[in-house]
């Protein structure tokens, strides 16, 4: 019998459970998942009160589910030969849309065309505005000060305080050269 | 072995000072920081020796950060049941989690040198890494700030995957962007005893907060406690994100004490009655279940700031919650003995009468 949870292993647990309506749920386990599942520890598992032991009853049986929707995972992803896939991790589209999650970085670049509206569905927008890393290029920095400038030189255009708004505009102008600049040298 | 047993006892001294005697509409403050490292898949669909990798890493660059010199490394594995649970029930890892605990490690600072604030970085959980930080109170600021300070330090030696439309990418769309998520638990007795509480949520919801159960989402309100945090990572930047959070406290305050005043003036029977009800089952309850005691305090604690009963102390409402956890109790009262249920309540009920009656004081 192989076990519910990994579906690799052979199983040398069995559990049988009694809900409150008098539903009966089976469940054949590894005793790896079993040690995962329970929170087990080590020595807990090796010891041997295991048998007679009750920890073997915390078994949380929402995290028994959540796992199987991890192992899931790799049903789904094997199911739908027609769908499209990630170049890089392998992952489909229509594994995505089950679990809600995508597989790598990447994946956001090969399901733009899916992935973008949903996104702009449930964040405002699809432009980042928050800090980026310190250790990205030098352009994507400029790039970024740009956009704030930008950003603050409405911000002031809307209270009519002109004055600040040209300095900013300068700014924005003089950083755009630095770009354009920057753009040409690395073309040579 | 050294580690695990400095493991189990870190993991017992997870307490907070608190002050019981300020403003107690915010109970806790924090702030989650989502990172994946570039260069690897997203937990969802990593394997072993993927995950293995980022363990490794990150251990590597813990030794090269001076900051974290006070952090021990831990992998959750090597964690005893009982402290496994303490860490849930405080709510440092997750306990529903899609990822199996065997490639999972936290870590802990292990000094507790400031015992306002607890920061933790877990590492393997939905996304490769997760910067932690609590604080007791309104908070949300410092909280910020300290995660913050982690992340400069780690952002130096990692490199995270970034992408310039999307900001810092993650496997759940809903984190990509700042992948920063902000909250605050919230004591609200009065907004929910005159209803004000169903547009006040509505109107959150509208401006991109959620409000869900303190015990986490998909669960029961329960104590008229409420864990608000932002819904958007994407289009906003990080200070926004605080300050807007930090507005809506300051609201949730005002609108609380407002509800509150407003009871005060017109006091019907049956909430008086309540408050006394709750007074005489925790005084007599032999048993009392975590869910039973939080609906009890929150009624008392509701009761003390309208001035209704006096016969207890000014307790802090927060700090008793951690204390009576199941696995706080079973931690720290009953010692290395397995303990039933009805044995964890029948402690529980004795350390709440031992915390807020005057005549234990």
């Amino acid at each position: 019998m192989i076990c519910d949870n990994c579906r690799k292993n052979e199983a040398s647990i069995h559990l049988i459970q009694l809900d409150s309506n008098g539903e009966v749920r089976k469940f054949d386990l590894c005793k790896d998942c079993v040690k995962d599942l329970a929170f087990l520890s080590d020595e807990e598992m090796s010891g041997g009160d295991f048998k007679n032991s009750t920890s073997i009853l915390a078994i949380d049986l929402g995290f028994f589910n959540d796992n199987e929707s991890f192992d899931l995972f790799n049903s789904l992803n094997s199911a739908d030969k027609e769908s499209r896939r990630c170049q890089y991790c392998n992952i489909s589209l229509s594994a995505i849309k089950k679990l809600g999650r995508v597989g790598c970085p990447r994946c956001y670049e090969e399901f733009k065309e899916e992935l973008n509206p949903l996104i702009k569905l449930i964040q405002t927008g699809i432009e980042h505005k928050g800090k980026i890393p310190l250790n990205c290029n030098k352009r994507l920095k400029i790039e970024k000060k740009i956009k704030d400038l930008k950003f603050m030189l409405e911000e002031q255009i809307i209270i009519e305080n002109f004055e600040e708004a040209a300095k900013l505009r300068d700014k924005i102008t003089s950083l755009q050269k630095k770009l354009h600049y920057s753009g040409k040298k690395l073309k040579k | 072995m050294e580690e695990n047993i400095s493991t189990s006892q870190n993991i017992k001294k997870l307490k907070f000072k608190y002050n019981a005697e300020k403003q107690q509409v915010i109970l806790n403050s924090s702030i989650n920081l989502f990172r994946n490292i570039s260069g690897y898949k997203f937990n969802a669909v990593a394997d072993k020796t993927d995950k293995e990798g980022i363990l490794n890493l990150v251990l590597d660059v813990k030794s090269q950060i001076s900051l974290l010199d006070n952090f021990n490394f831990h992998y959750l594995r090597d964690i005893p049941r009982l402290q496994r649970q303490l860490l849930i029930d405080q709510k440092i890892i997750l306990s529903s989690t899609t990822q199996k605990i065997g490639s999972k490690a936290v870590i802990l600072n292990s000094k507790f040198v400031d015992k306002n604030k607890l920061t933790a970085i877990i590492v393997n959980e939905d996304e490769h890494i997760k910067i932690e930080c609590q604080m007791p109170g309104n908070n949300i600021l410092n909280c910020y700030k300290e995660v913050l300070k982690f992340e400069k330090k780690l952002e130096k030696k990692l490199s995270f995957s970034f992408n310039q439309n999307l900001g810092y990418l993650t496997s759940n769309p809903s984190l990509i962007g700042t992948g920063l998520k902000a909250s605050v638990v919230a004591h609200m007795p009065s907004m929910v005893i005159s209803t004000k509480i169903v547009d006040f949520i509505k109107n959150l919801n509208q401006v991109g907060y959620g409000v869900s159960s303190f015990l986490g989402e998909g669960n029961e309100i329960i104590g008229n406690l409420f864990q608000i945090s932002n819904l958007i990572t994407l289009g906003k930047n990080e200070e926004s994100i605080i300050e807007e959070l930090i507005a809506i406290s300051k609201n949730l305050i005002e609108e609380e004490e407002r509800a509150k005043e407003e009871l005060k003036t017109s006091l019907s029977l049956s909430i008086e009655d309540s408050v006394y009800r709750s007074y005489g089952m925790v005084k007599y309850a032999k048993i009392l279940s975590f869910e039973e005691s939080l609906e009890l305090l929150s009624i008392l604690r509701f009761g003390l700031d309208l001035g209704i009963i006096d016969e207890i102390v000014k307790f802090d409402f927060y700090e008793l919650i951690n204390i009576i956890s199941d696995s706080s109790i079973e931690l720290n009262y009953i010692k290395n003995k397995k303990a039933s249920l009805d044995e964890i309540d029948f402690i529980r009920a004795c350390i709440i009468r031992e915390k807020i009656f005057k005549e234990y004081n």
